[in-house]
């Protein structure tokens, strides 16, 4: 079985697959060794899967053309696009309450960068990962009007990255239990509020009972907060329940603080 | 261990088998998967020296583990996929889109991000 004859078996092997804007072109090169673009879509995304969504999938979806359509593929992760004409495309919402009720639990839900998606009230139930499209968090932006308690409703562990979101009256995001993370987002409420209404961040949660809170476990609600942009509200946390803010960190930038900090049993 | 051959095992009638093509599969790559299986279904190793062993299997150079990811996929060796995939994935991650396109000699007409 000689190189090339090998090579153009699994080229044709490779066609399976529906490649919309590839143009893949033929190794007219003498190199006897494989090319990953060979590979056929299935192997191709298998190898995503084993990816962490942020940084490393969302990189591979900047390589190349065919690559961009794979990553972006449905089987790996819901797209939410406002502008979406064609609704009958597996895989893409035209807001973020359609997609977060298509998902299933622990799916990865990218939204679109540019303009503003406007929520409210959203009851997250399932865990799901919500991240922005865009090359800053302040790209993305949720936006919650007058009339909603919250934007974001979390009853289980879910984690938020690279969004904005914005409450013009209410919080942005109310924790009821569950582990919620929130990596690199950009939290903003009313620079003048009714102290009871308005803050970026409630949460009702209560520890649980079953773990022994001197154990330092994974498991226990808890808001987990890291590089994150907080700006307006009267405090950035309140907490009804009987969770409480421990180690607290915050880097006074030029136009903005950067906190860090966990809501956690004692 | 492999689907496709115990398939074609299955399907073919006894006394006519003499031998299994695997037309997919170079005779490089075939050594190698022969060794994975080998390893894979004698019971000597405990699992962590197994778990070594396959780290020590997967160390070669890229093109290689495309080729044993193909043979993998058409001789649908789950394990051996994993494995690979894995490994695979361990070198992606980290990386800009301009290194992962460099590492793997990724020759596209314009990038993605180009186009935007």
């Amino acid at each position: 079985m000689t190189v090339m004859e090998n090579k153009k078996q699994q080229q044709e092997e490779c066609n399976k697959g529906q490649l919309k804007n590839c143009q893949r072109k033929k190794t007219s090169s003498s190199s006897c060794y494989s090319r990953i673009n060979n590979l056929d879509d299935g192997c191709l995304m298998h190898i995503f899967s084993f990816l962490p969504p942020i940084p490393d999938r969302f990189n591979t979806a900047l390589v190349c053309h065919r690559w961009n359509y794979l990553a972006c593929h449905p089987r790996l992760w819901l797209r939410v696009d406002r502008s979406v004409k064609d609704l009958s495309e597996p895989g893409v919402f035209p807001n973020i309450e359609s997609a977060v009720s298509a998902s299933r639990p622990g799916d990865t839900i990218l939204i679109a960068a540019g303009g503003t998606h406007r929520i409210s009230n959203i009851q997250i139930k399932k865990p799901l990962c919500l991240i922005g499209a865009g090359e800053i968090p302040d790209d993305t932006m949720l936006t919650c009007a007058r009339g909603s308690d919250s934007a974001l409703e979390f009853l289980s562990t879910c984690k938020l990255a690279n969004l904005t979101v914005k409450a013009e009256l209410g919080c942005c995001l109310l924790h009821r239990s569950g582990r919620l993370t929130i990596d690199g987002c950009v939290l903003q409420c009313e620079s003048n509020p009714l102290d009871f209404l308005s803050c970026p961040i409630v949460s009702t949660a209560n520890s649980s009972e079953v773990v022994p809170s001197h154990i330092k476990s994974n498991s226990g609600n808890g808001v987990f907060v890291s590089q994150t942009r907080i700006e307006g509200g009267a405090k950035a946390v309140l907490t009804s329940g009987d969770l409480v803010l421990q180690r607290v960190r915050v880097v006074y930038a030029r136009t903005s603080l950067l906190f860090w900090f966990d809501v956690v049993q004692m | 261990m492999s689907k496709t051959v115990k398939d074609a095992i299955e399907t073919i009638p006894t006394d006519e088998i003499n031998s299994i093509s695997l037309s997919l599969v170079r005779s490089e790559i075939l050594t190698k998967v022969i060794e994975y299986c080998k390893k894979h279904n004698s019971a000597q190793m405990s699992d962590v020296d197994l778990m070594d062993w396959d780290v020590e299997f997967a160390n070669v150079h890229y093109t290689t583990l495309f080729d044993l990811v193909l043979s993998a996929n058409y001789m649908n060796i789950n394990c051996l996929l994993d494995l690979v995939c894995g490994k695979i994935a361990d070198m992606i991650k980290g990386k800009t889109p301009g290194e992962i396109a460099k590492l793997f000699d990724i020759k596209d007409v314009s990038t993605y991000e180009e186009d935007n």
